[in-house]
């Protein structure tokens, strides 16, 4: 729920290399030099700067916590006291319930997010304005695109790129969805 | 167990016991490490706050201790002194450094200034410098006044609520449709809006913003506002889900009673669907506070029309000097989501699962 730019702009002082707390925490507890001059440089290393990433956007996945707790609601319990007198452990219970049923929101959930990072745009250009820094490991897609059609007035090239993406980005899902018929549950088609 | 296997009682007693406290071990574990967890993911959070409150000398120094604290002083016969932590028979005293020295110094107790200087054993370099808790509250009137919050706020807020009636409106009145009509093309066309959840928005970006940009409303909040007046499949789809689990009788009924369609619609259904209304909403206003990419493009070169979203971003550009600055503004911009999203919280989780699945 934490809006997206103030946690980028937190997190980009939690990376400071001198000053953030990441540093300070993992020089405390690991014999790693992370604070220092050869220390931790998260956003300035091209070699951890998509760590760096993944975490900024391991912490933004609350939506997704929330819709899956809400489906995870929605599984009948009844279907859990039915396994359990047929004796299904905890394992089976997660496996041959749990699992399937709340498939179809990791399907949606999956196809979205898929969707959406194609579109990466907010953490890059909120960190470094869109200029790839470092040594253009940052240049994503729509910065890119960003850059050709609004910084640089390049509509038509911008459009061509748009549409490619749109091209790879219909690939992907047709391919997600085709793998969702082996795995993706939908309690109305058993009926 | 073998001496206890001949009497059931005392064997039963054994097994419940030991049960109950692995089930409690087993709980103190996953409450541990769930707390653990949660710590971690908190972490930044507490960063941000804390450091909102630092001064600017405090947030630069590796050094400086985790809660904001400015290194004491104490005033010495017109003069001001560190106060460093010395070591003394009597226990760590804080005392103020008056002469510097390389095997011994000469300090001033601040609780007992009369007894002037003391002289002391040791190498000044090595004490820890005394601090105290001193919380820069002003960080935050002064981000406010820096970057013009208020107006940021009260366009973001403009932005947010006139587009979640809008969009929750005219979602609601296709739902409706799709819910209970019949048309011919109806499946193709609900086809055609989920399609458009797939669809980047990146790719319709440029044909919308040349169309926008002919009829001159680039600059202003029309390109944003205005397409959302027009539905949009997200809240389509789940208001539709909703509106299929009606039951058809009280419609039924209000038909027989007279009831047109529309006034069906707004008497019957509408009160109905409260849950599922209030979590599109609150899904809406979430998304329109968080909404960069389309006020960057639409609004460019118009500051006094920037929504928050993107004036801290050029905040952030401008004042990256100034840490703490950033950073009380990031916090005041996180409180109001947050504040609604926790008052609201079982409206829209109850939303959220009657909806089924949400943006």
């Amino acid at each position: 729920m934490v809006p997206a730019i103030a946690a980028t702009l937190i997190w980009a002082q939690v990376l400071n290399p001198q000053t953030g707390w990441l540093n300070r925490m993992i020089a405390a507890v690991s014999p790693i030099e992370a604070v220092g001059i050869n220390g931790l440089r998260w956003l300035d290393n091209p070699s951890l700067v998509y760590i760096a990433y993944t975490f900024i956007g391991i912490w933004g996945i609350g939506n997704m916590i929330l819709i899956n707790l809400a489906s995870l609601q929605g599984v009948p319990t009844a279907l859990y006291e039915a396994a359990e007198l047929d004796g299904a452990g905890w394992w089976n219970k997660l496996w041959n319930i749990t699992l399937p049923m709340v498939s179809p929101v990791i399907f949606y959930n999956l196809v979205l997010s898929v969707v959406g990072l194609l579109q990466y745009f907010l953490v890059p250009f909120v960190l470094n304005g869109g200029s790839g820094y470092p040594e253009g490991t940052t240049r994503f897609y729509m910065i890119y695109f960003y850059k050709q059609a609004f910084t640089f007035a390049n509509m038509g090239y911008g459009s061509t790129l748009a549409w490619f993406m749109f091209i790879i980005a219909l690939i992907i899902t047709a391919l997600l969805f085709g793998t969702a018929r082996h795995w993706v549950y939908y309690a109305a088609e058993a009926r | 167990m073998a001496a206890t296997s001949y009497q059931p009682s005392a064997r039963f007693l054994f097994w419940d016991v030991t049960l109950q406290q692995r089930k409690i071990l087993l709980r103190g574990t996953i409450t541990l490490v769930t707390l653990l967890l949660l710590a971690i993911y908190l972490m930044p959070l507490g960063y941000g706050a804390v450091t909102s409150l630092k001064s600017k000398q405090q947030v630069a120094d590796p050094t400086a201790p985790i809660l904001p604290a400015e290194a004491a002083r104490y005033e010495y016969e017109g003069r001001e002194y560190d106060v460093y932590q010395v070591p003394t028979e009597d226990g760590i005293q804080q005392w103020a450094l008056v002469n510097k020295g390389r095997e011994s110094s000469e300090f001033v107790d601040p609780a007992n200034p009369e007894a002037g200087l003391v002289e002391w054993q040791g190498r000044w370099r090595t004490l820890e410098p005394a601090r105290s808790l001193d919380f820069q509250w002003n960080n935050y009137p002064r981000a406010w006044e820096t970057i013009d919050f208020l107006r940021l706020m009260l366009n973001t807020l403009m932005y947010a609520l006139t587009t979640m009636v809008g969009a929750v409106v005219s979602s609601a009145f296709v739902a409706y449709g799709f819910a209970r009509f019949r048309f011919p093309g109806k499946g193709l066309l609900f086809m055609v809006l989920m399609g458009t959840i797939i669809l980047p928005p990146a790719v319709t970006l440029v044909p919308t913003y040349a169309f926008f940009t002919y009829i001159g409303w680039t600059g202003t909040w029309l390109p944003l506002i205005v397409p959302q007046f027009f539905a949009n499949a997200y809240n389509v789809f789940l208001l539709r889900q909703y509106f299929l689990t009606i039951p058809n009788e009280m419609e039924e009924a209000a038909a027989i009673d007279g009831a047109g369609p529309l006034r069906t619609f707004i008497s019957v259904i509408l009160p109905q669907a409260v849950p599922a209304l209030t979590a599109v909403s609150l899904f809406h206003f979430f998304f329109a506070w968080n909404d960069f990419f389309g006020p960057l493009i639409y609004l460019a070169g118009n500051p006094d029309w920037y929504p928050i979203s993107v004036g801290l971003t050029f905040f952030n550009g401008l004042y990256s000097s100034e840490p703490q600055l950033i950073l009380a503004a990031a916090i005041i911009t996180l409180l109001p989501p947050l504040v609604i999203f926790f008052l609201a919280q079982r409206v829209f989780m109850q939303g959220v699962v009657v909806t089924g699945v949400d943006k």
